[in-house]
């Protein structure tokens, strides 16, 4: 799919030549030579023209790498991912802060409050 | 006068005592405590810390010391938060570092912070001051079991004991130590949480989930409740109900419960379900998730994946057109996990949006955050950043924002020095900006990486030829090394011999009438010729200076081969036409006509400026005349837009400019009986009433019969004409057209 912008059209080659992003040298090569056999400069020269220059958008890795740079990228596959395991286990640390809380809910804080006396002189 | 009033301190009025400390103190501390009666214990210690500022003695000192304490303490006992408890509590240690309470309650909120040494400690030295505390027995009982620590039943009530010993059960418990068994009673409300824990920590299968609920919703106390519902969630997820699960763990959370498991458990749970949807490709559902739980990104895996759902639906947006949303779904990414093809994506989205300031910002972004190590993914070549800068460049000047383009070009030159397109690209930056010697230098460099660049060779061959102070011609031959058929350079440095002539020298324009060929003009256009054989220009040039100087028939033969040469370039042949007659070639002239007609799309503009020439040269009328048949003649190919009658009115101008009578009659003869409605006649008699005998009302009034005849025939080529006179009668002319309005009543002469 060629993606336009607003400002100048972002053609993609990998597009123009039926190609996938993935897809090696060797793999651009035949596409690219395909489509010479099938669209010739002398009976389709504009065809051609595009072919062409798409091409030579990603005939070489370095090419590539500039010219990909200013493509949108499809998203990647997701990856294999791994589930987390869950903690399921009775923890002692619970068990002890529950007693706490338990003691904790017996105590009277009121008792423990004292109003500090002022000096008589 | 009024009566001074005084303030008797209360103290005073009740008559108990005589105030020792500064009064101020006193008031103050007492106002104190009354805060602290009403629970404001923040302005409580506001007061203590006003009448330290009195300086107090060391009574009034230990009762400011008793009164921040409590202040703390209190505040301290009104918080759910046990690490503000203890912030608080250690404060009131502070004041009073000796108050068995402080300590126990320090204990306590160490114990529910699971900082079970420490609690011990504390609880050890609360034990050694105040051993018949209430409730200190079970706490300290407890913290030792934490601590691993043998601990005594003495001080316990009766259900603090059962439960301490169920507690000591379940900790040590192992599986292998047999079923756990209790006594009653117990703390807490009803035996089923004990029961549902047991079975919990006995059978790594057991899920008494409902028990669990029963439980919290008999123990509703914040800290206790949380516990039993977090199990409750723990209970269900054993039975892989992870909603119950979700819903328990999203509770106790809010409820300020923070553990490891919890944490763990939660994250594991939102990466499964995530991960599970985004396996299915069910993107949407994932970015909803991440939303409600926007706080879970701490797990790289499950914030990767979010931000994954948000590069597919960013794409399928971009796909479908939506950019505005493409963008928004890209910046969340972003958010999530960036990366090098989300920023790409999301700066590619700005452009489409017409951004290109955004965008351009979007682009240094990447550049700036890339990652330097080569064996990282998103790792940019040297040529990749210049090629990202100088994008960032063209949005800034798609933008307008040319004080941005030339800082990106250089940051781009500084990853790729030796890259001579991107130097032209600043170069031409500069010129355009009219900073010639910044383009100057930055064209030199192209040079000296590529000595044969011919693109910047021919900038600053150009840039030379605006210059007093650069000779443009070793420029020019180093194009010609490089291209020997470039035709600018060709054209340039023909022109640099022919301006080393004398009447093109640079006093040319003011003694243009007076100066005459030298020997040297011809020696220097032959030297031109040695190096540019054949070059028309110089074959013109030497052409007229030999016709000149009376050698007719070398400039004869020169003139020949330069139309020989360019028998199409208009500017060369009119050239030629014109020294052939100073020449004394008008034969040479009449045979080259029937040819010069066949230059393609030539304008009748062509033969009028010859017979200008002509009768500025004195010529005779007749030359002049053939050249006006020439152009009359054009008038009828089909790319010639001039009317017959504008054409007419042209020649006869030129005729009159040029002192021609006989040419004038004969063409005013031809105005009136070929194009009689057209309104030329008209315009004529108005000119010549306006121009020679100066009746400009007379003039108008024809000048408005011609002006309408013109339009009823839409004679664009009269109307042209009129149009002009109109102007000039009502003073519309700008002091330019008045000046040429002048020449051409003078005859074109100065």
């Amino acid at each position: 799919m060629a993606l336009k912008t607003s400002g100048k059209p972002l053609t993609d080659p990998y597009a123009v030549l039926g190609l996938e992003r993935t897809d090696d040298e060797a793999e651009i090569k035949r596409a690219y030579f395909r489509l010479v056999r099938e669209y010739p400069p002398e009976r389709e020269p504009e065809k051609f023209q595009e072919i062409r220059a798409a091409y030579e958008r990603i005939r070489s890795a370095e090419a590539r790498s500039q010219t990909d740079l200013f493509l949108l990228q499809p998203p990647p596959a997701l990856p294999r991912r791994r589930k987390l395991t869950y903690d399921l286990d009775v923890h002692g640390e619970d068990i002890i802060a529950l007693a706490v809380e338990l003691g904790v809910a017996t105590l009277s804080i009121q008792e423990d409050f004292h109003e500090p006396e002022l000096p008589k002189q | 006068m009024a009566k001074k009033k005084h303030i008797i301190p209360s103290v005073i009025r009740r008559g108990t005592v005589v105030p020792a400390a500064p009064t101020g103190a006193r008031d103050i501390l007492q106002e104190g405590v009354r805060l602290l009666r009403r629970g404001n214990y923040d302005e409580a210690l506001q007061q203590v810390a006003r009448a330290r500022e009195l300086h107090l003695d060391a009574a009034w000192e230990t009762a400011a010391r008793e009164l921040a304490a409590e202040a703390h303490f209190r505040a301290a006992m009104q918080s759910d938060s046990p690490s503000n408890r203890l912030s608080r509590l250690e404060a009131a240690i502070a004041e009073t570092p000796d108050a068995p309470k402080l300590h126990f309650h320090r204990g306590v909120a160490l114990l529910q912070m699971g900082r079970f040494n420490d609690a011990f400690s504390e609880l050890d030295l609360v034990a050694q001051r105040q051993p018949a505390r209430r409730g200190l027995a079970y706490l300290y009982a407890l913290a030792s079991i934490a601590v691993g620590r043998p601990w005594s039943p003495n001080g316990m009530l009766p259900a603090e004991l059962n439960t301490v010993r169920l507690v000591e059960k379940l900790v040590y418990s192992n599986g292998r130590s047999g079923p756990i068994t209790f006594e009653g009673p117990l703390l807490g409300k009803g035996v089923e949480m004990w029961q549902a824990l047991i079975a919990m920590r006995t059978d790594a299968a057991a899920a008494p989930t409902r028990e669990l609920k029963v439980a919290a919703e008999q123990n509703m106390r914040r800290p206790i409740a949380r516990i039993l519902r977090y199990y409750q969630g723990v209970a269900a997820l054993r039975q892989d109900d992870r909603e119950t699960a979700r819903s328990a763990w999203t509770y106790v959370q809010g409820a300020g419960m923070t553990s490891a498991a919890l944490e763990e458990n939660l994250t594991a749970l939102l990466r499964g379900e995530v991960i599970e949807l985004a396996q299915a490709g069910r993107w949407q559902e994932v970015a909803q998730r991440a939303d409600r739980l926007a706080n879970s990104n701490q797990d790289r895996i499950l914030a990767e994946t979010v931000a994954l759902a948000h590069y597919h639906l960013g794409y399928e947006a971009a796909r479908a057109g939506k950019w505005s949303s493409a963008v928004q779904h890209w910046r969340k990414a972003s958010e999530w996990a960036p990366s090098r093809h989300i920023a790409q994506n999301l700066a590619l989205a700005e452009e489409a949006l017409g951004n290109w300031v955004a965008a351009a910002e979007a682009w240094r972004e990447m550049a700036r955050r890339r990652p330097r190590k080569e064996d990282h993914p998103d790792y940019l070549t040297d040529a990749q950043v210049a090629a990202i800068w100088a994008h960032a460049a063209d949005c800034y000047a798609q933008a307008g924002r040319f004080d941005e383009v030339e800082p990106c070009l250089r940051n781009a030159l500084k990853y790729a020095p030796n890259d001579v397109a991107l130097r032209l690209r600043l170069a031409d930056f500069l010129l355009d900006a009219g900073r010639q010697e910044a383009a100057e230098g930055q064209l030199k460099e192209i040079v000296a990486i590529e000595p044969q660049n011919v693109e910047a060779l021919v900038r600053l061959g150009r840039l030379y030829e605006e210059r007093w102070d650069r000779d443009p011609m070793p420029i020019w031959r180093q194009v010609l090394a490089a291209d020997p058929t470039h035709a600018e350079a060709r054209d340039a440095l023909a022109e640099g011999y022919i301006n080393m002539t004398t009447k093109r020298s640079i006093l040319a324009p003011i003694h243009l009438a007076t100066l005459r060929p030298t020997a040297s003009d011809i020696e220097v256009l032959e030297a031109g010729l040695k190096e540019l054989p054949g070059h028309p220009k110089l074959l013109v040039a030497l052409g007229s200076v030999l016709a000149d100087v009376g050698r007719d028939k070398e400039a004869r033969e020169n003139l020949l081969q330069a139309y020989r040469a360019a028998p199409q370039n208009v500017e060369v042949v009119s050239q030629v036409l014109h020294d052939l007659l100073h020449a004394q070639a008008g034969d040479v002239v009449e045979k080259l006509i029937p040819e010069v007609r066949q230059i393609p799309h030539l304008l009748p503009a062509f033969w009028f400026s010859q017979a200008t020439q002509s009768l500025n040269c004195k010529f005779g009328e007749e030359w002049a005349f053939a050249f006006i048949e020439e152009a009359l003649e054009l008038g009828k190919q089909p790319w010639v837009e001039d009317t017959r009658a504008g054409l007419l009115l042209e020649a006869y101008h030129i005729a009159r400019q040029g002192r021609a009578p006989g040419l004038s009659a004969e063409l005013e003869r031809r105005i009136r009986a070929e194009v009689p409605l057209s309104g030329a006649v008209q315009y004529l008699e108005a000119a010549k009433l306006y121009y020679d005998k100066k009746s400009k009302r007379e003039a108008a009034k024809l000048l408005q019969e011609a002006i309408r005849m013109a339009q009823k025939a839409h004679d664009n080529g009269v109307l042209r004409y009129t149009e002009r006179l109109d102007m000039e009668m009502k003073g519309l002319l700008t002091d330019f057209d008045l000046q040429r309005a002048l020449l051409e009543l003078l005859g074109g002469k100065l």
